[in-house]
């Protein structure tokens, strides 16, 4: 009874710190809405690439060139034998015409320098599709030096580009955390800054609270409510932008770079995601009224 | 009810404000503290409220020490305590009724019975009509009335008012006067200090005088 009376009278008073203090309030939220909105644009930045390096890391294709001294028949049981392999998921033989063909295809331009040759210049190769959970750099090398042999020429997995792909998001996910820490640590901050302005300007009330017997928790917790609602104010706000812009350019790239990127989607983030995003910033807010409260205001300390 | 042992206050090494105060005063009894302004009034009634402690020796406030009370217990003594002061000290954001009110919602009283207490000691300083106002708007002797239902809306067993009648006139002043003696004749324990002599003569309850920084009976 007494502590729903408590609850009631200390969410009634959070309240009216926020009505009397609106421009503050109105900064405070503002600061957090940009802060989450900055991260959450980065966070879904990263999310979308490593979706995608995702959807590419399924399609990973080693290719090996066997020399021209290998027949089509030892190239076949050399296959039969590369898919016992349990990293091996499918595998193709692409003859020499094969790749000249293919090559002449998807390069018009150059195909009359290679009649000029008069030899086809283009190696036999066995193509192999790789698991989908082998989508690691080091899991995809330890195959690949398993799997050499003499009869092979040459064996690739466009190892650089899958390896800076992956540096790349390494970079993305490190920059992302220490933006995520810078912009938290001001927003943080801005948020006790301006907590504090509000005690200023409710000084008398704190003496008086003290006069009639108010605990420390009793005139704390309000505020502590106050920057949570703040928090949580800013970072669905946040949320709002980030799916207002996200539609916007969800449509630029459904007219126009949908067609290049073919099976990759640009998707919003998930319902976890910006559940985390509130609890972040409800987080923030917290943070930055404990931090303000702890140094204002000092209940029974002399 | 209130008692001074040998009591000392320095807020700066070697200059102290009270020095060996001795006092007791009983359960119901209506005490005025008086002495020039410095004498160390307002500090001896800030050490009976715990908002000072004392250097040295010991203050008992309803035979409980309380230089042994731990700061988080120190709400819990004041609420045992109104304090009414010269400047009010009322929330001029706040209406009447919630300035009041404050002093029932620290305690976590329920919602209708804030409502009737409030009502009924806004009643008693003669202010139920003007419960919706805010303190700007009324006079000092209505403001003070305020400050004093606020202090005594708890049933304290104690009433400190620092110099109540300090920015009241003749007429506001014996009215203050007159609300705290009836508080007192329900049983609350009233300490007042005032440097108007006037106040003090006409009537007649101890006196106790501070100068400079010691207790003359």
């Amino acid at each position: 009874m007494v502590l729903g009376q408590y609850i009631r009278y200390l969410v009634v008073r959070a309240f009216q710190n926020i009505r009397e203090n609106k421009f503050l309030t109105v900064v405070t939220v503002a600061v957090i809405t940009v802060s989450m909105l900055l991260f959450s644009s980065f966070l879904l930045l990263y999310f979308n690439l490593a979706n995608a390096l995702e959807n590419w890391g399924h399609d990973v294709q080693v290719s090996i060139y066997l020399r021209d001294s290998v027949s089509e028949t030892e190239a076949r049981a050399i296959m039969a034998e590369l898919e016992t392999h349990q990293e091996v998921t499918a595998s193709s033989y692409v003859s020499k015409e094969e790749a000249l063909e293919s090559f002449s295809r998807s390069l018009s331009g150059v195909a009359g320098i290679i009649d000029d040759l008069g030899t086809n210049p283009l190696p036999a190769s066995i193509e192999l599709t790789l698991r989908d959970d082998l989508a690691d750099t080091a899991a995809i090398e330890a195959f690949v030096d398993s799997i050499d042999r003499q009869e092979f020429e040459d064996v690739d997995w466009s190892q650089e580009w899958v390896e800076k792909f992956y540096a790349f998001l390494d970079l993305l996910r490190w920059s992302g955390i220490v933006l995520a820490g810078l912009l938290a640590s001001a927003s943080v901050f801005i948020i006790s800054q301006t907590i504090k302005l509000g005690f200023y300007a409710r000084r008398d009330e704190f003496e008086i609270l003290e006069l009639v017997g108010a605990t420390g928790l009793f005139i704390r917790i309000p505020f502590l409510i106050e920057g949570i609602v703040q928090g949580l104010t800013g970072a669905m706000a946040a949320e709002v932008l980030l799916f207002v812009a996200y539609r916007i350019v969800h449509g630029i790239l459904d007219t126009g770079l949908q067609e290049t990127l073919g099976a990759i989607s640009f998707r919003f983030l998930p319902s976890s995601y910006l559940a985390g995003i509130v609890l972040g910033g409800m987080g923030l807010g917290l943070l930055g009224s404990i931090l303000s409260v702890r140094k204002v205001v000092r209940v029974g300390a002399d | 009810m209130i008692e001074m042992f040998h009591v000392y206050k320095s807020y700066v090494e070697g200059i102290d404000v009270l020095m060996d105060v001795n006092l007791h005063v009983s359960k119901g009894e209506f005490v005025f503290l008086t002495g020039v302004s410095g004498a160390g009034k307002t500090t001896l009634l800030r050490l009976m409220n715990c908002t000072e402690r004392a250097t040295s020796g010991q203050v008992l406030i309803r035979r409980r020490n309380v230089a042994r009370l731990t700061s988080s217990s120190i709400p819990y003594l004041r609420r045992n305590i109104g304090v009414v002061y010269q400047d009010f000290k009322l929330i001029r954001r706040r209406s009447v009724f919630d300035n009041v009110a404050l002093a029932l919602e620290v305690l976590g009283t329920p919602r209708a019975e804030v409502q009737r207490r409030v009502m009924d000691v806004l009643r008693s300083v003669g202010l139920q009509h003007k419960y919706l106002q805010y303190p700007p708007t009324l006079s000092g002797g209505e403001q003070q009335r305020v400050a004093i239902a606020r202090a005594i809306v708890n049933d304290p067993a104690i009433l400190l008012a620092d110099e109540p009648t300090g920015n009241l006139d003749p007429d506001m002043t014996i009215e203050i006067l007159k609300l705290l003696m009836d508080i007192n004749n329900r049983g609350t324990t009233v300490l007042v200090a005032t440097h108007d002599r006037s106040i003090i003569e006409r009537l007649r309850f101890r006196t106790l005088v501070l100068e400079k920084g010691r207790i003359y009976h």
